[in-house]
């Protein structure tokens, strides 16, 4: 009943965000989540960044330009979780 | 400045305090030398001690002055030395304090000199704001001549109580170094008559008073406590000094239109705040306003763009219009060597801002030179920004909270800022350290970031922290304090007034009004401001309903209008309904604000009708207009909005429609939970569901129980994951068994969670009081240790 990343951080997102009309299988995984898209902001970017923290205990990067190519997507967002937690060594 | 509002209250007890505090600091040597045969070294002492009382009840109050902080210690050590000389029954230890006085005055001072800007200037300041270059060096020079003599007149203090009889100490610190203070600050006084002529004096006071008048500079007046290598700027595109911001403003200046009566220049410069900077100034140069759009939406854009007012539009966005700032800045250097000089007063207008308003138009906020300069100059005195000051603001340029802190106080205060405009914890902490950031302006949504993400990674540079455009939870602001050891400085203001009033996060709930504006409420509650840098005369009645207090001081009660504020953006209600009622797909627009615990502030709720009208479409259509934090989280078509004959549509009604009820508490978006208890079977955890819970909303409409989906989600797998980390987590599960939720869950219960492992199970009860809600066993990939 394992989920992959990329459903769980749909389900993040939808809580996190309280986006009432959409759906966390509605959300494709390539497309972009702010701007265009979902229509997301930069204050729902910092909103998500501490569910984040809390559900994977990741840090976004000290530079706002990867900071933007990590939360391009759903797919850019689980890499980097991916990444980060391959890196670290579970306990 | 809690001292202040004391001072108010107790004024006559509280001056004899200070005549008897200065009476016993003066007479002191002589009180030394007759007393000293009269009564004897012991006596004499304690009732020297007796003396000094007042000073050491008036040491909160004396440390206000900026850069004299050091000196609040002298009762202190007074009290110390005279205790000192009463328990070893020496008389040097009585005879060290004028030499001791001496060094705490040559610390304050030298310490100046070291930090800056030097304590002789800081007193200038007082009286003129505006000072150049040489009379900054005049004061450099004061400071040092002062740490010289505070350094000769200590040391022969010193020499005389230790080497020669005790009249000759006695003559020394009563006459003869009063004598050589008398004659330094003569000659200073004297100097400084022609240094700083009195229509300086005036002008500034002018300026502090909000006078209108005869108030007249030079718009690049603004960087007069800059010297010209002085930075304006740090950050990712490099360093620029002030005079590189004189030359980028004329070079804008000369791209742009000759002005007219009134013209306006749109400005749309989200990137660089130095590029912002050099376009105000250029703008400013030739002769124009600037014009500052609501928000950066297309929509928004266009509408500012196409009133007559505006001649230009100077931006960094992707569109392919004229004058993109990167081209101007590259172009080549104003043909004049030096830009132009010439002088406007007070009353001209520099800027226009457009605003939410309540009625549905965006409405548009003049703003004069005294308006904008003036207050950003008093706003630098009065929180202690002074030149070298290094500001890093995560708030956009284009409003005026971002335009007057992050952009026009460095520019007044002789300080700089960072170019770009940091969005996440990580990326404004890595600024702050990177640049050795002294100042952070920023919103509340930011300190939680920051607080949350980043505990304790802030530099030690930093030293004071300001967060406006909404309210700022204490839950955050105090682990954000506790964690960095910085105080936080809120602000209430609004584009029409500019700032109202502050509050130190350390101090208290109440606000006080910043210098030179006071406050009054009306009989309905509503906050009545006056203030110099107000648009006309009479008092402001703004829409935030007040409770005051004698002092002057407040507490901040709410809005009373139709507008919102949602992660620091004013939305006014009434706009976005218009804007909705627009669409072709839509005859009519309801929206419902909700208050929130979250720094996101209110949470919208938008119905429409017809029930076939197209919201995803909608989405869209307001985003032409609004900003993405601004929109509403839900959007419900209904065939017709429950309005009453007269067209009036009641909050209550309102609320039905979405289910909901009201009891005056903000929508909690969080459970509270309570102690953590280990016990021979596991653990148990208690927990309150607050009564305006977002768990309750729309799920069985009308009937306000928490579902079985929430009760885990939000629960139980919160908790296992805490105790038993990734691998108790949802995702880990395999199997759910014997799940039975057989007691309802309402709002404001108190909850026990007891949870019971077993290798690779978890038994889970939520029970109220004695009553079981609910309970089933969790089947987990792997097995748990036992925590």
């Amino acid at each position: 009943m394992s989920e992959s990343i990329e459903d769980r951080l749909k389900k993040l997102i939808v809580e996190t965000l309280a986006l009432e009309d959409v759906k966390p299988e509605e959300i494709e995984t390539e497309a972009p989540l702010f701007g265009e898209g979902l229509g997301l902001d930069s204050i729902d970017a910092l909103e998500l960044a501490l569910a984040l923290h809390e559900a994977f205990g990741v840090k976004t990067a000290p530079d706002d330009e990867r900071n933007r190519e990590i939360f391009y997507s759903v797919k850019s967002l689980a890499d980097f979780i991916r990444e980060s937690q391959g890196s670290k060594t579970e306990p | 400045m809690a001292g202040e509002s004391a001072v108010r209250r107790g004024r006559a007890p509280r001056l004899a305090l200070r005549l008897l505090a200065s009476f016993s600091i003066l007479s002191y040597p002589l009180l030394v030398y007759f007393g000293l045969r009269r009564y004897g070294l012991r006596p004499l002492a304690l009732l020297l001690l007796l003396a000094f009382l007042p000073n050491l009840l008036l040491r909160r109050s004396a440390t206000r002055g900026s850069g004299l902080a050091l000196l609040a210690w002298l009762p202190l050590l007074s009290a110390l030395l005279l205790l000192g000389s009463a328990y070893f029954r020496s008389l040097g230890w009585m005879l060290a304090l004028p030499s001791m006085t001496n060094l705490l005055l040559l610390s304050a001072f030298g310490l100046t000199l070291w930090r800056g800007p030097p304590m002789i200037e800081r007193f200038a300041r007082l009286q003129d704001p505006d000072l150049d270059g040489p009379r900054q060096r005049w004061c450099l020079r004061w400071t040092q001549i002062w740490c010289g003599f505070f350094f000769l007149n200590g040391l022969m203090a010193a020499l005389f109580a230790l080497f020669s009889p005790l009249f000759w100490w006695t003559l020394h610190t009563s006459v003869l170094g009063y004598a050589g203070m008398g004659a330094l600050l003569a000659a200073e006084w004297w100097m400084r008559k022609h240094r700083f002529p009195p229509e300086g004096r005036a002008r500034a006071r002018a300026f502090l008073d909000g006078r209108r008048g005869e108030i007249s500079m030079n718009p690049l007046g603004l960087l007069r406590a800059h010297a010209p290598d002085s930075p304006v700027a740090f950050g990712a595109g490099g360093e620029k000094s002030a005079s590189d911001l004189r030359e980028d403003a004329a070079r804008i200046a000369q791209a742009l239109p000759e002005a007219s009566e009134g013209s306006h220049v749109l400005l749309v410069l989200k990137e660089d705040r130095y590029a912002m900077a050099a376009a105000l100034l250029g703008v400013w140069q030739r002769g124009h306003a600037v014009a500052l759009p609501p928000n950066t939406r297309r929509e928004a854009i266009l509408r500012v763009r196409e009133r007559p007012e505006v001649v230009a539009v100077v931006h960094d966005t992707g569109a392919g219009l004229p004058l993109r700032i990167e081209e101007l800045l590259a172009s080549p250097p104003a043909r004049q060597a030096k830009p132009a000089s010439f002088s406007f007063d007070a009353e001209t207008p520099l800027a226009t801002l457009f605003t939410s308003a309540s009625t549905g138009a965006s409405q548009a906020q003049g703003k004069n030179a005294r308006q904008l300069l003036g207050e950003a100059r008093l706003l630098a005195e009065h929180f202690g920004i002074g030149p070298g000051a290094r500001i890093v603001a995560t708030v956009s340029p284009l409003h005026i909270y971002g335009l007057l802190f992050g952009v026009l106080l460095p520019l007044c205060c002789g300080g700089a800022f960072l170019r770009e405009t940091p969005l996440h914890a990580e990326a404004i902490s890595q600024r702050l350290v990177a640049h050795r950031g002294e100042v952070l302006v920023t919103v509340p949504v930011h300190l939680r970031a920051l607080e949350q993400l980043d505990a304790k990674s802030l530099p030690p540079s930093l030293r004071r922290v300001f967060s406006s455009a909404g309210p700022l939870s204490d839950e955050v602001a105090t682990r954000f304090i506790e964690a960095q050891q910085v105080d936080i400085t809120e602000l209430l203001g609004s584009t029409e007034t500019g700032g109202i009033a502050y509050r130190s996060r350390r101090s208290g709930e109440r606000w006080q009004p910043l210098p030179g504006i006071s406050v009054q409420s009306d009989p309905e509650g509503h906050l009545l401001v006056h203030s110099p840098f107000l648009a006309s005369a009479g008092p402001f009645r703004s829409a935030d309903l007040a409770e005051m207090y004698e002092d002057g001081s407040f507490t901040h009660l709410g809005r009373s209008d139709g507008i919102v504020k949602i992660a620091g953006r004013r939305v006014s209600l009434a706009e976005m309904e218009e804007w909705l009622r627009r669409h072709p797909g839509v005859d009519d627009a309801a929206l419902l604000a909700l208050p929130t615990d979250r720094e996101r502030g209110h949470l919208l709720l938008a119905a429409i009708s017809p029930a076939t009208a197209p919201v995803a479409e909608l989405k869209e259509y307001l985003l032409e207009r609004f900003d993405a934090s601004c929109l509403p989280k839900r959007l419900l078509a209904l065939e017709s909005l429950p309005r009453e004959a007269n067209g009036k549509l009641p909050r209550q009604a309102l609320l039905r429609v979405f289910d909901l009820q009201e009891d005056g508490e903000p929508l909690l978006c969080e459970l509270r939970w309570g102690e953590r208890m280990r016990t021979p079977e596991g653990y148990r955890l208690r927990l309150q569901v607050p009564r305006h819970y977002i768990g309750f909303e729309g799920h069985f409409p009308g009937y306000p129980l928490l579902p079985a989906a929430t009760q885990l989600e939000a629960i139980v797998f919160p908790a296992t994951e805490r105790i038993w980390g990734s691998r108790a987590r949802a995702e880990a599960l395999r199997a759910m068994q014997q799940l039975k939720f057989s007691g309802r869950i309402l709002p404001g219960d108190a909850l026990e969670l007891r949870l019971a492992p077993a290798a690779q199970q978890v038994h889970f009860e939520i029970r109220k009081g004695d009553a079981l809600c609910s309970s089933g066993i969790l089947v987990f990939d792997a097995p748990l240790d036992h925590g």
